[in-house]
């Protein structure tokens, strides 16, 4: 059984005129252990994909579909439940680490929290277990570190401090949400590191989101990519990098910048931008942008079309091609 | 952390001397004869000018406000012209009730307010948050001595429950002294609880928005746990600041409900020294009240470093 299957996930938000679909049927499938990417754009709905999963989905979103953890049904569990999963089985990282710390808070007592409530750990037993954790994501002193105030740490720190936290609970799954995007490229590729480390080592499951190819590929085995609130194209990373399916992959591929590459290649962009929630066409969402748009692609949306061993895309192009 | 307390002490004395020479040239230097004033524009010229050597008048200002301070430095405040008495033993015997009236009703109005704001918060655009503002909406509608009138017909008159004013002293031991207090507290609280109450719910609101709430609520805390442990101590750095504006409030409140409960009070003091005309209880007074809420204001100064981490090296 796979660690997590989450089928036809839709979350409608309310909006002024009536809901508008931030995920319209996202499908997932990740294996104990393994480890996929999410990319897309901003608005691409990836980041709500992972608040979905943690069931901290905005108040007042319509969650639909189902997303089984080692094959319970999240969806189905009481708020209390939900609560003694959340930290324990199901860990998160955020993008924001200087805004994500409690700033009143000791980083001991932020990290002592999460060994009380899912270890009962308490007293020197969750100091010592605290500093433990710290060793472990590499941060230099850890007994001064308890004692200090988010602030008085850099943004590299502060996140190893998160990482710290979400592994407190010894989770089956974490969900990274663009952990580097606000760091230095530096510590980017350090933290990076780091948590391809602690996933092997400790046989966690990742989800790693990022708007970011490279981070991707460099974290992950397979990737999902998403737009306008859908998975548009799957597969193992290498795959899908070397061979994209999807017009919308070429895009995203394209635009990642490579060294090397020279002046004469000028960075590929994708034309236009995201549409907002709820003003996207009718048939395929990626249909205005898309340079080999066809008739078809404006009227009706594309069905997931498998190209393979665990390689399918959504597009309706694909059909012509052998 | 150092710095930060001299700075803090530096512009307390300096608000404190602000005060003083304020309330100074207010009553002693602006148009106005004190002495006239004091006595009634029918007194007799000669008891007039007598008063006013009496109260040394005649010497320069700048000599008597440095006379005033020198005098409070030693404890010495001078004699109440009605009384006749010290008015330092006028106001010790005072603020023994006043000063228990107002921070009784500053403790009552912060518990209700941080609990009915945070109730609000929690249940923001429901009905729960609905029918907390439209009571703060009315607790700041309803003058707090209409109020006073109201409690006093309802639990003395009415249900007869406690008696309609007064205070027996704290002689009469603290059941009795307690008992007296209870409505006056309550009639000075309401309106200082409906303010503080939206200052605590929009600042909750602010804070339940910050990353660091879902940080929480990613870890596996309950929305209660989260309320607690990681919302209310971030949010009550506005309030902590309200609070100590609103210890002003609560110090004006016992004017009038000192009046209203015929309670022996700073209050009711100062109200009969202004109409009385007795310049030196109106002028220590003030200057009193004055300096209680700078105190207050001083504190609450020093409860920002204890709350945020943050301000203690931010100076």
């Amino acid at each position: 059984m796979s660690l997590l299957a989450v089928r036809g996930l839709t979350v409608a938000l309310p909006t002024g005129e009536g809901e508008a679909r931030a995920l319209d049927g996202v499908d997932l499938e990740l294996a104990a252990g393994g480890t996929l990417g999410i990319v897309g754009e901003s608005g691409s709905g990836k980041s709500m994909t992972a608040l979905a999963l943690m069931g901290l989905a905005p108040a007042g979103a319509r969650i639909a579909g189902k997303i089984a953890l080692d094959g319970e049904d999240l969806l189905a569990l009481g708020e209390r439940e939900m609560d003694r999963i959340r930290g324990a089985r199901l860990a998160m990282i955020f993008q924001e680490p200087m805004t994500s710390l409690n700033p009143v808070h000791r980083v001991g007592q932020q990290i002592g929290e999460v060994l009380a409530l899912h270890r009962d750990l308490a007293g020197g037993a969750a100091r010592e277990e605290a500093r433990r954790l710290l060793e472990r994501v590499e941060l230099p002193r850890p007994a001064r570190l308890l004692r200090a105030y988010p602030h008085e740490l850099s943004g590299g720190q502060r996140q190893r401090v998160m990482i710290a936290m979400a592994l407190a609970g010894a989770p089956d799954l974490l969900i990274a949400d663009e952990p580097t995007t606000a760091l230095d490229v530096t510590v980017q590729e350090r933290i990076l590191t780091l948590i391809n480390d602690l996933v092997d080592a400790e046989g966690m499951g990742l989800i790693m989101i990022s708007h970011d190819f490279g981070v991707i590929a460099r974290t992950c085995e397979a990737v999902a990519i998403m737009y306008g609130g859908r998975v548009v194209e799957r597969g193992p990373v290498a795959d899908v990098l070397a061979r994209p399916a999807h017009p919308y992959a070429r895009g995203l591929i394209e635009a990642v910048p490579r060294l090397g590459r020279g002046r004469a290649g000028r960075l590929a962009t994708i034309a236009g931008a995201m549409p907002a929630l709820g003003a996207f066409p009718a048939g395929c969402p990626f249909a205005d942008r898309c340079p080999q748009a066809e008739e078809a692609c404006q009227l009706q949306v594309p069905a997931m079309r498998p190209l393979g061993p665990a390689r399918a895309a959504a597009c309706h192009l694909l059909e012509a091609a052998p | 952390m150092a710095t930060y307390l001299i700075r803090r002490l530096i512009s307390f004395c300096l608000t404190l001397v602000g005060a003083s020479v304020l309330i100074f040239v207010m009553l002693e230097i602006l148009p106005g004869d004190p002495a006239l004033t004091m006595l009634g524009v029918d007194a007799p010229e000669s008891a007039v000018a007598a008063l006013r050597a009496d109260l040394g008048l005649d010497r320069p200002a700048p000599e008597r406000y440095l006379d005033w301070i020198a005098g409070l430095a030693r404890g010495e405040m001078g004699l109440s012209f009605t009384y006749q008495v010290p008015v330092a033993e006028l106001f010790a015997e005072r603020l023994e009730l006043t000063v228990p009236l107002a921070f009784a009703a500053m403790a009552l109005a912060s518990l209700l307010a941080i609990g009915a704001g945070l109730y609000a918060a929690s249940r923001h655009n429901r009905a729960g948050d609905w029918g907390v503002m439209t009571a703060s909406q009315l607790g700041l509608a309803i003058p707090n001595f209409w109020l006073g009138i109201l409690l006093i017909v309802l639990f003395a008159l009415v249900l007869g429950w406690t008696k309609a004013g007064g205070f027996p002293g704290w002689e009469a031991g603290i059941g009795p002294a307690l008992g007296a207090l209870v409505l006056p507290v309550v009639a000075l609280a309401i309106t200082l609880a409906s303010i503080l109450t939206r200052v605590v719910r929009s600042a909750t609101l602010e804070v339940l928005r910050e990353d660091f709430v879902r940080t929480a609520r990613a870890k596996g805390l309950g929305r209660g746990r989260t309320l607690r442990r990681h919302v209310l101590r971030n949010a009550m750095i506005p309030v902590v600041t309200v609070m100590g504006l609103l210890f002003a409030d609560a110090m004006a409140g016992t004017i009038v409900i000192e009046n209203v409960f015929s309670l022996p009070g700073m209050g009711k003091l100062i109200f009969g020294a202004i109409s009385n005309r007795d310049l030196i209880v109106v002028k220590n007074a003030v200057l009193l009240l004055a300096a209680l809420v700078i105190v207050v204001n001083f504190a609450v100064d020093l409860l920002y470093a204890l709350i945020d981490p943050r301000v203690r090296i931010r100076d």
